[in-house]
């Protein structure tokens, strides 16, 4: 009797608690975010017909001879342009790159890897807390930080 | 038979944020949100952007891509906005000729946030166990998720639809009030419910009172107490950054409880104490208060100090020092005391006890010496023990090339008792001695390593040991990822007493294959043979490989030749699923099928 009446409290709490009725829903739009990979990383190495980034860390030293921001984004089936800007540890944007344009042809592409190089140079001012921002057609699509020792 | 469900209808909580997006999605498994084309209202402003991160459990929030904040007249552009909706702050940040910040709400200078929501992703959240998508998504104040027009989606398939969902709806995440946790019926334990009644203030109290009820008249054959209630309370004040107050309380309905109250101060940078008030009331035995401090000084290179003292009301005392410092980098002193005054249970003697110990030890890039003198001095029962030690060791060095390593230590030990008139000493000297190699490297995919040691124990009472070992190992590497291993060790201890020599020898031969090319394939399979009795003893196997998407096949597997027969086999099907593990396991010791959700 207390193991039939436990079961009735179980599911009439549940289903008062959750408030639920099941019903068809229509569909989401799909989700549209790109990024798939944002990393900085010391060595970038061919992966089939994409790239792969290699020694993948936040931390750098003065002699790296560059730091690599890499990219990779998946179902891409538009026209669109990338961007890269370094931002110096005094908050000041040190470099950035054109738009760099991609999928002219608007085909749709399965992956697209890319990355942009900042190269160290030997001086005081390279040491510190580095920010640098991927934009995909001029808005910010992600963004990583970064120390040079 | 698990009860759910009565701590949704407790819960009244306010929403703290609500987002409206083109897409929302929330992964159970990681208590993550993730959005894109977001609308919501906080610190006053409407806020758009193109990306929403959230993670609920560490409480961040993050928008990004064309973050626009407007209110009334206010304008505000940006590229991303970390923010608390709980604490009302926001930071937004714009990328131009230089980096943009501009704060809201309270006007501390906090430090940009990191990449912490670098790892949530949308592919993440879709990869979950359990992920929801929503037009609409509430957290509560107790951090609880709400989705309105819900779609479930369990492993990556789109299943039922809601028109309102809990989404993080079993796990703990509450605020202030009130909750009817669990009530659970079984046959063996009868009727148990849980209750708790959280109230905290951000940054300042913590309270929560426990409650747990078993009813146990309903059961058959029954012997003990009907029913048994559990009251538990924890209670943590933080008054200013250096002193904070906690208490804990306990009541057991079958007579027993306990409380306690401990306050901390730091008075500065090198000293911080406690004091604390507690009172312990056990089963049959009278109950006894306790009030006493701890107090820890940082010397810096004077030293390390601590003392505590503990009095109890009907004359019961605990006392104790320590004093430690390091004196020209690798002179190490330590001294340390202890005083107790206890009641022995059942009379009204007390045992009165006083230790002290002081130790020396050097350290140095060759060799350590360490000497210890323990005193243990029992002045009810007119005890005293002293045991002066001296411990001598060679730092493991290595040789012929960094191929060999070798290492000596040397324990002596002298101990002396005396009873009243009785007078005893004993000593005895411990050495041990190891030599082992690096992997040697016979070929690129072949290397071997042995290690040998000998250890002998000599004691005044002629109990005299020698002991001795060989381990060696030898590793093939078939192919990447791939090998294969044999391990042969031989023990061997002899006990010489007087002209009698006894002892014994052991060996062992065993034969491993391991393989864990990737993250994919982690497994083992052993044999061993016992070759001074020439029997094959016992097989072990540890496999684990992934099947298909985060689903995981493991299995434990023991074969003992003695016996001939299997002795173990577990078989485990494990979704690693964020802050859940779903595991389908089955045991051939209890021969029992089971599914287990298990929060991690």
């Amino acid at each position: 009797m207390i193991k039939k009446t436990a079961v009735i409290f179980c599911v009439a709490s549940f289903l008062a608690g959750a408030g639920c009725i099941s019903f068809k829903i229509e569909p989401r739009p799909e989700p549209e975010q790109l990024v798939e990979t944002l990393v900085l990383c010391k060595r970038v190495i061919p992966d089939g017909e994409l790239l792969a980034p290699v020694d993948i860390t936040t931390d750098f030293v003065m002699e790296d001879p560059e730091v690599l921001c890499f990219v990779a984004l998946k179902n891409v089936g538009q026209a669109m342009s990338l961007k890269w800007k370094w931002y110096a540890p005094d908050g000041m944007l040190f470099k950035e790159t054109i738009d760099v344009p991609v999928n002219e042809n608007e085909a749709y592409l399965e992956a697209v890897t890319a990355y942009d190089r900042l190269d160290m140079q030997q001086e005081e001012s390279f040491e510190g807390g580095w920010v640098v921002v991927v934009l995909i057609n001029g808005e910010l699509a992600g963004r990583r930080t970064f120390i040079v020792r | 038979m698990l009860l759910i469900g009565p701590s949704i209808l407790l819960s009244e909580d306010k929403i703290l944020i609500e987002f409206k997006g083109s897409y929302l999605a929330y992964s159970y498994d990681h208590n993550q949100i993730y959005g894109e084309d977001v609308f919501f209202h906080t610190l006053s402003y409407d806020v758009t952007c193109d990306h929403l991160k959230a993670d609920i459990g560490s409480r961040i929030f993050y928008a990004y891509g064309s973050v626009v904040l407007i209110k009334e007249g206010e304008r505000f552009e940006g590229d991303e906005f970390f923010f608390s909706p709980e604490e009302r702050r926001g930071t937004l940040i714009n990328y131009s000729e230089k980096v943009g910040v501009i704060r809201f709400g309270p006007e501390d200078e906090t430090a940009l946030p990191s990449d912490e929501l670098e790892p949530l992703t949308l592919s993440k959240i879709q990869s979950s166990l359990f992920y929801f998508t929503c037009e609409v998504a509430q957290i509560t104040e107790a951090y609880e998720v709400l989705g309105e027009r819900v779609i479930l989606h369990l492993e990556g398939l789109e299943s039922v639809g809601f028109k309102k969902f809990k989404l993080s709806s079993g796990l703990k995440q509450r605020g202030s009030g009130f909750s009817l946790d669990k009530i659970w019926f079984t046959k063996s334990q009868g009727i148990i419910a849980r209750g708790s009644y959280l109230f905290r203030t951000p940054d300042r109290v913590n309270s929560l009172t426990q409650l747990n009820y078993e009813e146990r008249s309903v059961l058959k054959d029954y012997v003990g107490p009907d029913r048994q209630i559990d009251i538990l309370n924890s209670t943590s004040v933080v008054f200013d950054k250096n002193t904070n107050a906690s208490f804990t309380g306990n009541y057991n309905s079958s007579n027993l409880w306990n409380v306690s109250f401990v306050l901390n101060r730091r008075w500065n940078e090198k000293v911080t104490t406690n004091f604390d008030v507690s009172y312990n009331k056990p089963i049959n035995f009278k109950g006894e208060t306790w009030l006493g401090f701890t107090s820890i000084i940082n010397g810096g290179h004077l030293g390390d100090l601590s003392l505590a003292g503990r009095y109890e009301v009907q004359d019961q005392f605990l006392g104790s020092f320590a004093y430690g410092n390091t004196f020209l980098n690798h002179l190490t002193f330590l001294l340390n005391s202890t005083y107790s005054k206890i009641k022995i249970v059942g009379s009204d003697d007390f045992s009165e006890i006083l230790t002290g110990g002081v130790s020396l030890s050097y350290d140095s890039r060759v060799f350590n010496l360490s000497t210890d003198y323990y005193l243990n001095h029992d002045l009810f029962g007119s005890q005293l023990l002293s045991q002066p030690q001296l411990r001598v060791g060679v730092n493991p060095f290595s040789f012929y090339g960094g191929i060999l390593v070798a290492s000596l230590t040397n324990i002596f030990i002298y101990s002396d008792v005396k009873a009243g008139t009785e007078h005893q000493d004993t000593y005895s000297n411990n050495t041990i001695f190891s030599l082992s190699t690096q992997p040697m490297y016979v070929a690129p995919s072949f290397s071997l390593n042995m290690s040998v040691a000998v250890e002998q124990f000599l004691e005044k009472k002629d109990r005299n040991f020698t002991s001795g070992g060989f381990i060696g190992n030898a590793t093939f590497e078939v192919a990447r990822g791939f090998f294969l291993e044999g391990l042969y060790n031989v023990q061997s201890r002899r006990r010489s007493r007087d002209w009698l020599i006894e002892g014994t020898t052991s060996q062992d031969l065993s034969a491993l294959f391991r393989a864990n090319p990737s993250d994919k394939l982690n497994s083992w399979i052993s044999i061993s043979y016992d070759p001074k009795n020439r029997q094959w003893t016992q097989s072990f196997a540890d496999i684990s490989f992934e099947v298909i998407r985060k689903w995981k096949f493991h299995t434990l597997i023991n074969y003992d030749f003695i016996l001939n027969k299997l002795n173990n086999i577990d078989l485990f099907l494990v979704r690693e699923a964020g802050r859940v593990q779903l595991r389908f396991v089955w045991r051939s010791l209890s021969k029992q099928f089971s599914v287990e959700l298990i929060p991690r």
